[in-house]
This record gives C-alpha cells, structure tokens and sequence, in this order.
C-alpha cells in the first residue's frame, strides 16, 4: 500500500468514528479548565458535607438559648391595691464548654402601675447562672438558676419626678423548648427577694420569650 | 512541705463576694415589707407626742418645726433648679394646735373662705378618717390667680382636751387628688401606738 493509501484510510477512520469517543475525558477536562466538568463533582462534595453537618446537628445535644425577647409581669406592691408591672425584656445567654452551666445577663425596660398618680417607668438589669439539662429531654431544656438582679423605679410623686434604685436577689425555674434549630419559647417563674427605699419586697415574677 | 493552693471558694474574691451577698441578704431580710405603705414613709411627730405626720421624702422635706407644729414642702421646679429662695412650694404644709373644737374650726374656716376675696369653696366642709379612725373634717377652696392660683385644703383632727389639730395644705397643682388624701389618713393621732 502505498503512502497515499494509509493517508486515506486515517481520515476515513477519524470520520467514521462516534462523538463520544472524539471528546475529551472528564478528568483532561478538568485539567483544560472546562467549567462543565469542574463544578459537578464539587457541587456533589457541598451538598455531602450539608448534609454531613445536619446530621451532626441532629445527633448533638443542643446547648440552649442564646439570646431571647420576651415578656415580664411581676407585681411590685406600692402599697395601696397596685403596682402590676410589665416589662420587655432581652436576655443574652454565654455558652461554655460545659453545656449544663447556664449563665445569662438580662435588661428590662417597662411601666408600673401606681395607684395614686400615673405609671413608673421600671428598669432592671440581671445576671443569672445556673444548671440546665441540655441532653436529657432534648429539645426541651429545663433550667434552675440562682439571679441577682438591680435597677430603678421611676415616677411622679406629688407632681415631682423621684427615682428609687433597687437590688435583691432570688430563684429562676424555667423550660425552653426547641422548635427547629436554635429558634426556642421558652417559660419561667422567678421568685426576688428585693429592697427598694428601706423595704423589702417579694416579688413572684413570671416571663415568657423566644429567641435563638 | 509546701502549703496547699487556696482552692477557689477560698480566694479572696470569692470570699468578699459571698459577704457581700449575705450582708445584701440580711439587708433585705430585715428590712420591713413593702407591702405597707407606712414602711416608706418619713415620721415626724410632735415634741409633746400627741400627733405625727408621715410623708414621702423625697418630695416632701421639712423646714421648720417648733413645739406646734411643723412646716413641710415639695419644692417647686423653679426653686429646684434655679435657687430661688422666696415664693411658695409646690406643695405646702403646716401643722398646729388650736383650741377650738373641729366644727367650730371648720367653721370658722368657712366664714373667712366667703370673706376673703377671690377665694372659692370648692368642696366641703366634708369627712375624712384616717388609716387609724380618728374622724375628722375637710374644706378645700381655691384662690384666684394673684399671680398665681392656689389650692388649699385645711383638715382638722380632734386632739385630747377639747383641741383640734390643723393642717394647712397649699399647693399650685390640683390638691384634692389620692396622694394627698393618702397622706391625710396617714396622720397620727394621739399617743404612739
């Protein structure tokens, strides 16, 4: 056969060859930089690792709340029939290494109903720490926490303004319930032992909140 | 051998915290409830100890007392923050003794409220009680404004011997309101119980 001849039958041969064998493997064109065959595999490894961490997720215990909105009534007696009050609240909580320690600081801001002029205007900040069961009833965290708490009442006595500061401390018992992921209601009841303008008040607190 | 480390409910903060807690506690233990109003009320009583006043300090303050009576006031805002010396209080009260009987002091307050000139009765005389039941009678008038208008309210408690105790309230704002009625059946009467 002469040159001329096997020039022919190569060309035949690469014609008469399937598209599929004329392209390029998927690992030289990830080499080439073709964006088709590079993003695939890796969009298969990000969606693996999601769902790697979801299932970790669920497989942890959660650690508690981190920080709530909520709602304060307690019923600061002035004395005379009153004294409901009703405070927005924010609570920031710290987590440890130790998931049971239960450590949080507190802000309120709210009225108070005076019985004989107009309403006081409450403010209280409170550290709390405790104990909660993160593991044991997950996703329902209960939690027992010793508080000291301090702030000030604000009001008009006699067409004055006056402002009494107040401190004290006392007892929380609460739950928090996890509905999915870190998103939470959570319940408690406190009991506060305060001192305000030379007497002593025992105050039975209730709040109600959600957060993350 | 070497001492042991302080373990941490030893430390020194430790330990000042924990006093500092059971001091706040004991405070707060024995400090009177809350619950009564009496508990944040100021005392002033007589010399002789036939009548006491109870009032809420701050606002009210006392300026001078003598063996009758007593002066108190709440500052006005102009004398709160500008240190005006002169011109009348906020709110005002004097106390004393007359020798006259309840109604023949209500009476007589009657009278010089229609004879003084730009001065209204506006209610009473009417009955009051204190927290402790000792009756006594009321009359609020209101005075034109010369320059400025001005509540007053006299009350008037029964002492021993045939006395009457008076008390002179002024004020600028409205007088007839549940603090100051609050305050009024505050007062003592009589021998401290």
């Amino acid at each position: 056969m002469t040159r001329a001849a096997w020039l022919l039958a190569a060309l035949l041969c690469v014609w008469a060859a399937p598209a599929a064998a004329q392209a390029p493997p998927l690992g030289v064109a990830g080499e080439l930089g073709d964006p088709s065959g590079r993003d695939e595999p890796e969009t298969d490894d990000a969606e693996d690792a999601a769902e790697d961490e979801g299932d970790e997720d669920e497989a942890l215990p959660w650690n508690g709340p981190q920080i709530q909105l909520g709602y304060t009534y307690w019923k600061l007696a002035d004395g005379y029939g009153g004294g409901d009050t009703h405070l927005a609240s924010v609570e920031v909580f710290i987590h440890w290494p130790i998931s049971m320690l239960r450590t949080s600081f507190l802000a309120e801001l709210g009225g108070r109903d005076f019985t004989l002029a107009g309403d006081d205007f409450v403010a209280r900040a409170a550290v709390s720490i405790g104990f909660q069961l993160t593991d044991l009833l997950d996703p329902f965290v209960p939690h027992v926490s010793v508080v000291g708490t301090g702030g000030a009442v604000v009001g008009s006595r006699f067409d004055s303004t006056v402002a009494y500061a107040y401190g004290g401390a006392g007892v929380e018992l609460g739950a928090t319930l996890r509905i999915v992921r870190n998103l939470h209601v959570a319940m408690s009841f406190s009991y506060l032992r305060l001192e305000m303008d030379g007497a002593a008040f025992d105050l039975f607190a209730f709040r109600a909140g959600f957060g993350l | 051998m070497f001492a042991e480390a302080a373990r941490a409910s030893q430390s020194p903060g430790v330990n000042r915290a924990l006093r500092v807690l059971t001091i706040a506690l004991v405070v707060t233990a024995c400090a009177p409830s809350g619950d009564n109003p009496l508990s944040r009320l100021t005392t002033w009583e007589a010399p002789s100890g036939d009548y006491r006043i109870r009032y809420q300090s701050p606002p009210w303050q006392i300026l001078s007392e003598s063996t009758d009576g007593a002066f108190f006031n709440v500052q006005s805002t102009l004398q709160m923050t500008g240190r005006v010396d002169g011109g009348a209080g906020k709110y005002e009260l004097r106390t004393s003794r007359v020798g006259r009987s309840v109604a023949e002091e209500m009476d007589r307050e009657v009278r010089d409220a229609r004879r003084t000139g730009g001065r209204e009765i506006v209610d009473g005389p009417r009955e009051i009680v204190t927290d402790e039941g000792v009756v006594g009678s009321e009359l609020i008038t209101f005075d034109e404004p010369d320059p400025f208008e001005r509540y007053r309210r006299v009350v008037a408690f029964p002492l021993e011997g045939g006395r009457t105790l008076r008390l002179d309230f002024e004020s600028t704002p409205d007088i007839d309101t549940p603090e100051v009625e609050a305050m009024i059946r505050h007062v003592g009467i009589g021998a401290r119980p």
